[in-house]
């Protein structure tokens, strides 16, 4: 099983497609059991249909890896127009056994990408398993909160203002908005005046919830 | 910080919306302490903007009754009003229209033996009088004390204004030496007034205590703002500190504040501190 990082599935992917219709190759490095970098390398044969790394370029990838307390995964390199499975030059030219081999395959227009083991000039297949960082959802509380509802325009800004002028810079004000003029309105007004709106919903009963930041 | 009532808000909301003003200005305008000398053409305007404004508090000082003439202009003063002190009649519509403020009014003429004790304590002072002796002792007192006034003046079509700084800015004697001699300037009883102009210089007068009071913009200051309605043309006229100034230069020769003299046909028909 190759752990891959959402990010670097991505680089591999860009890479290939900044190079087409030559093909790319490069090193994947791992830490702790997952593939974190992308160490792009400069195909020396420059060809649509097979690779080869300069091997001053993979010593000096070696040793930063080294460095950054990281090793060297897998080798990757792209397949331009034919599919994500290793030709017959891959196979004779994947010298590591130790190493993984990636391929991804851009000849459809969301490319496929798929890893291999190579030993002994026999093929197995290895499952990837894609890591996503982790989803942000830091919850934002306001430091301060007022109930706008049924408070037209301009009251609902003069009250808001007089809110602000209570508050510190930085702290966040919470606020309720009836739908219309006034969420038209009000964030338009403390915009300008440099606050910061972080959110701005709507809520069931038609009326909007914001959060601004104080300037 | 002061807590705003609902009323309040409401009542200053306009104010308040002002990105420059704000909560914070009108906070200070509640606070400011502002004495109008005056109150008649100029007085009135001015009284009655920044009572609407939320000065919080106004002090004003004429000793004069209301007469039948002063109505063509002086529109704190309704009919009603003839007869009664133009203080008490000015206050009485100030509070009318904003029983928020606090009015302190003044039944005195202002000279050099009451000026120093009654200008004391406030932050800005509005010159809406009508004779040159009095400008004068207002520009020397307030030179004296560091307190901040607008100048002003009407003459038929014609007014002019000047904010002073002391300390900062051209006083009023660094353009204007001395008054002129009595009787040399006409004044409105003997010229005439077109009535609107006051209302013109007026609320130019309160627009600058409202300034400097919340600090937005610029004042009227080292510059002689002029216009002539008939024509309705405004003049800026650069003006600087003068070093020979005889009472904010480098050597001045006024050091105390003495009365000067006054135009006796004046003293009898429109008796002193009564403004245009």
């Amino acid at each position: 099983m190759l752990r891959v990082k959402q990010e670097i599935i991505d680089e591999i992917v860009e890479h290939g497609r900044s190079e087409a219709p030559l093909e790319a190759c490069g090193y994947l490095a791992e830490k702790d059991g997952v593939v974190c970098k992308c160490i792009a390398m400069k195909n020396i044969d420059a060809s649509p249909v097979h690779y080869s790394m300069d091997p001053a370029q993979q010593f000096g990838a070696i040793r930063s890896c080294r460095a950054e307390g990281l090793a060297i995964r897998a080798v990757y390199h792209s397949h331009p127009e034919t599919a994500a499975h290793p030709s017959a030059e891959d196979i004779k030219l994947a010298y590591d056994p130790a190493l993984s081999y990636v391929i991804v395959s851009l000849e459809e227009s969301s490319p496929t990408i798929n890893s291999f083991i190579i030993k002994n000039d026999k093929v197995s297949s290895e499952q990837i398993e894609i890591i996503r960082a982790e989803k942000m959802t830091t919850t934002i509380t306001a430091d301060v909160f007022q109930n706008l509802r049924g408070i037209g325009c301009p009251m609902n800004l003069v009250k808001t203002k007089v809110a602000f002028s209570k508050m510190q810079s930085g702290q966040i004000l919470g606020l309720i908005l009836d739908n219309g003029p006034p969420i038209n309105n009000v964030p338009r007004s403390v915009i300008r005046e440099g606050h910061e709106v972080l959110s701005q919903e709507q809520l069931d009963d038609g009326a909007w919830s914001l959060l601004i930041r104080k300037a | 910080m002061i807590d705003f009532t609902e009323e309040q808000l409401e009542r200053y909301s306009r104010h308040i919306l002002l990105d420059d003003v704000g909560v914070d200005g009108q906070e200070k305008l509640l606070q400011a302490k502002v004495l109008i000398v005056g109150a008649g053409g100029l007085g009135s305007p001015a009284a009655l903007y920044l009572a609407a404004a939320g000065v919080g508090t106004i002090g004003i000082i004429d000793s004069d009754s209301v007469e039948i003439s002063n109505l063509q202009r002086q529109i704190a003063h309704f009919t009603k009003d003839i007869g009664v002190f133009k203080v008490d009649s000015a206050a009485e519509k100030m509070q009318a229209i904003n029983p928020d403020i606090t009015v302190r009014t003044y039944k005195e003429y202002l000279c050099a033996a009451n000026i120093t004790k009654i200008i004391a304590g406030y932050d800005f002072i509005i010159d809406g009088t009508d004779n040159f002796p009095t400008k004068f002792l207002v520009n020397d007192a307030c030179i004296f004390t560091g307190i901040p006034f607008s100048h002003g003046g009407i003459l038929r079509f014609n007014g002019q204004t000047m904010t002073v700084v002391p300390g900062e800015s051209a006083c009023y004697r660094c353009s204007f030496r001395e008054a002129p001699p009595p009787d040399a300037v006409p004044s409105c009883a003997q010229a005439g007034v077109l009535g609107a102009i006051a209302g013109m210089l007026g609320t130019i007068q309160a627009t600058e205590a409202l300034k400097y009071i919340t600090g937005v913009g610029e004042l009227l200051t080292n510059g002689l703002l002029t216009f002539d309605a008939r024509t309705l043309t405004f003049r800026k006229i650069n003006l600087a500190r003068q070093k020979s100034c005889p009472v904010c230069g480098e050597e001045p020769s006024i050091t105390h504040l003495v009365d000067a003299e006054q135009s006796v046909c004046e003293l009898k028909s429109e008796p002193v501190a009564a403004p245009c």
